[in-house]
């Protein structure tokens, strides 16, 4: 078997096809994916922005805090400091009164010291922090000068945690500057992730598409490349197994049936051919020997009658020659008659023919009437065939089954049955003896003209049955099992479809 | 002991080196003295703040100053000493100074102006940078410095990163933080690793026989 290009060329073609069906869509996905990223990145990025806006504005407002908070302090100690009591560091001004007077202006004022130029203090005023004002407040100290060289300290409360929040909206602003950075990124994450994703699934999917169609196509395609190899190299035997139910395993089924179909048609042939030859031979003997019988036996009878004379002993001995001679002419003339038989077997002509009536007729044959049992199936089978000839192949069989169950000692039963396959593509007759069976090697000679097994048999009765069962487009077998009878079963099959069918 | 300070010099080496790009160092003049067991060095780190940065000194955010020195043998590219000094420098809003910490563990010191508080921050003085007992005498050496200004907080872009990343975590969002955590993988933002670095690098200095 000549090769046509190189042997994995389907196994590659299998996988090629298998990523890039893959691949179709993940191409699709990818610009897809390119475009929802890029806009989700986008939409986010405006948002953050919008916040990182809205968040630098509430810092701008925390340094406003900052500075109107100490504006306002420096106010307040400038406003104090035109205080002429002040001013004169008088001992005996009231700082607690002047204190009070401002914490009920909510001014957070809660310390005032007055200090001569030296640093040292003159008065001062103070109210406490309680634990919990502790907590949240810190004290910020403003001096200023009274232009006499002295000045005046103000302690203010503020709070402790101002600052602390101003530095955490800031950390936060950064984080949202982060994450704007890193969202713009992520869209090439997202191709870069796809894209690696991609090629892993596309070298999974070429793997198990090397492995699948190895397994489920290619390996079977061997198989059976190997099988047709083997086959035209003469192994007719050769038979190819493909594992599974899918369609390769049916392929391999019919390959196997065809070349069961090969095999057999071969057989049949050749089986044909032998008999052509012999039916040739059969023709050319009958006629030879035919013709010189009738002389011969007139001959004898001639000499025998002639004889006039007394010699009782000599009239004896031409007696039992005469006799002799007639009885072997007879045999004679018998198997000229077969030959006869054998070489004018008549052409096939097929007409519907319901099995179940055939069968009967054989029952009208004083020989079967009482020694034939039939088993019909449920439903009545038609066959197409020529009647008289399949007829004439029952009758052998049952003559056949008769003897061997007479000469097997039983009662010589034959069981005649018959029926379609499932599939009604053909019908199967059987007909078992209660004899003793054919013996494993004699199961195809049985079948080759002038083989017989019986001491009276010519051997051509089983011949010309499987002859006529072949031109029917059947098969003649005896089962290698034996019949339920106990003895040989014999086996038509007849078909009922196809170019030979039986059927019409 | 050996060991752990190989390791604390590779790993200062490795994210100095990762956050180095191909800067040329500045070769400049820098003083170094035995102290104890230690060789120190003093240098004056110039164009380290520019208008921006020295104006943000004074907004009442800390600003963050890393400096990390590597000592190598002339002509190798391992070094044998690595050190790190991690200042800090943060405006009192309400008290109008500047709380400068020198060193991570030194206490802190407040100047009124902005230009001292510069002062402070750029000058090393006698920063340790290797053990004398890792200079053989003789052997000649040189000392490179990077100097990173706000280094960005890798935990917080870490933190960021994960937020962003992975999902909570939790139920149905399982397969979210996987796939975050793969996508996370090939995500690499445009992120500067500090306002400004300076790559310093000093001339060959080595420790002549007593």
């Amino acid at each position: 078997m000549k090769r046509r290009g190189p042997r994995f060329a389907l196994q590659w073609r299998v996988t090629f096809a298998l990523v890039v069906i893959v691949l179709i869509p993940f191409a699709l996905s990818y610009v897809l994916l390119d475009q929802i990223g890029r806009s989700a990145a986008n939409y986010k990025a405006n948002e953050a922005r919008e916040s990182v806006a809205a968040m630098e504005k509430s810092l701008d407002a925390y340094r406003d805090l900052f500075e109107t908070t100490k504006r306002l302090h420096a106010d307040i100690a400038d406003r104090l400091a035109h205080r002429p009591q002040l001013i004169a560091l008088d001992p005996k001004t009231d700082l607690g009164a002047i204190l009070d007077e401002e914490v009920a202006a909510q001014s957070h004022l809660r310390g005032l010291a007055l200090l001569r130029e030296d640093g040292t203090v003159v008065l001062e005023a103070e109210h406490p922090l309680d634990a919990h004002q502790q907590q949240r407040l810190r004290d910020k100290v403003v001096d200023q000068p009274l232009g006499n060289g002295g000045s005046l300290r103000l302690t203010f409360a503020v709070s402790a945690t101002l600052q602390d929040e101003y530095q955490n909206l800031n950390k936060m602003i950064e984080k949202l500057k982060y994450s704007t950075q890193i969202r713009n990124a992520l869209p090439d994450g997202y191709r870069v992730t796809f894209l690696v994703t991609t090629a892993l699934a596309s070298i999974i999917v070429a793997f198990l598409g090397i492995v699948m169609s190895r397994r489920i196509i290619t390996r079977r395609v061997d198989a059976l490349v190997a099988t047709a190899r083997r086959v035209s190299d003469g192994h007719v035997d050769a038979r190819v197994e493909l594992p599974g139910r899918d369609e390769m395993a049916e392929l391999g089924g019919a390959f196997n049936t065809m070349l069961d179909d090969l095999a057999q048609t071969r057989s049949q042939i050749e089986y044909l051919q032998r008999m052509g030859a012999w039916e040739d031979v059969a023709r050319r003997l009958a006629h030879e020997i035919k013709n010189p019988l009738t002389p011969i036996q007139l001959a004898v009878q001639q000499t025998v009658s002639s004889y006039k004379g007394d010699d009782a002993r000599y009239k004896k001995q031409l007696s039992d020659m005469k006799e002799i001679v007639e009885e072997e002419i007879a045999g004679l003339r018998r198997l000229v008659d077969t030959f006869r038989t054998l070489g004018q077997l008549p052409k096939v002509e097929k007409a519907p023919i319901a099995l179940a009536d055939l069968v009967e007729e054989l029952r009208l044959d004083p020989r079967f009437a009482q020694k034939l049992v039939t088993k019909p199936p449920a439903e009545p089978v038609t066959v197409r065939a020529d009647k008289l000839l399949l007829k004439r192949v029952l009758v052998n069989l049952v003559e056949n089954g008769l003897q061997a169950g007479e000469e097997a000692g039983s009662s010589g039963e034959v069981v005649v049955a018959w029926r379609t396959d499932t599939r009604g593509d053909a019908v199967t007759i059987t007909v078992d003896d209660r004899g003793k069976g054919v013996a494993e090697e004699n199961r195809d000679k049985i079948f080759e003209p002038y083989v017989t097994t019986k001491a009276t048999g010519t051997g051509l009765g089983l011949a010309i049955a499987r002859k006529i069962a072949i031109e029917h487009g059947g098969e003649l077998s005896v089962s290698p099992d034996k019949a339920a009878t106990g003895g040989a079963r014999f086996v038509i099959t007849l078909p009922l479809r196809g170019p030979d069918a039986s059927l019409g | 002991m050996k060991l752990a300070r190989a390791v604390v010099v590779l790993a200062l080496f490795a994210s100095v080196a990762a956050a180095d790009g191909d800067r040329t160092p500045e070769n400049v003049k820098m003083r170094f003295v035995e102290r104890g067991t230690e060789l120190t060095t003093s240098v004056k780190i110039q164009k380290l703040f520019d208008a921006t940065t020295y104006q943000a000194l004074s907004s009442g955010f800390p600003s963050t100053i890393v400096i990390n020195t590597f000592v190598y043998p002339r002509d190798e590219k391992d070094p044998i000493a690595a050190h790190q000094l991690v200042r800090s420098v943060v405006y009192d809003l309400w008290d109008e100074v500047y709380v400068i910490r020198l060193d991570a563990n030194a206490k802190p010191i407040k100047v009124k102006y902005q230009s001292e508080a510069l002062k402070l921050l750029t000058s090393v003085d006698d920063m340790p940078i290797a053990r004398l007992a890792d200079l053989p005498y003789e052997d000649v050496f040189y000392l490179q410095m990077t100097v990173l200004l706000n280094p960005v907080d890798k935990k917080t872009l870490a933190e960021v990163q994960r937020w962003l990343s992975q999902g909570t975590g939790g139920g149905l969002d399982r397969g979210g933080v996987f796939f975050g955590s793969f996508v996370s993988v090939f995500v690499h933002p445009k992120i500067d690793d500090a306002d400004n670095v300076v790559e310093l690098r000093s001339q060959p200095f080595f420790r002549p026989k007593p």
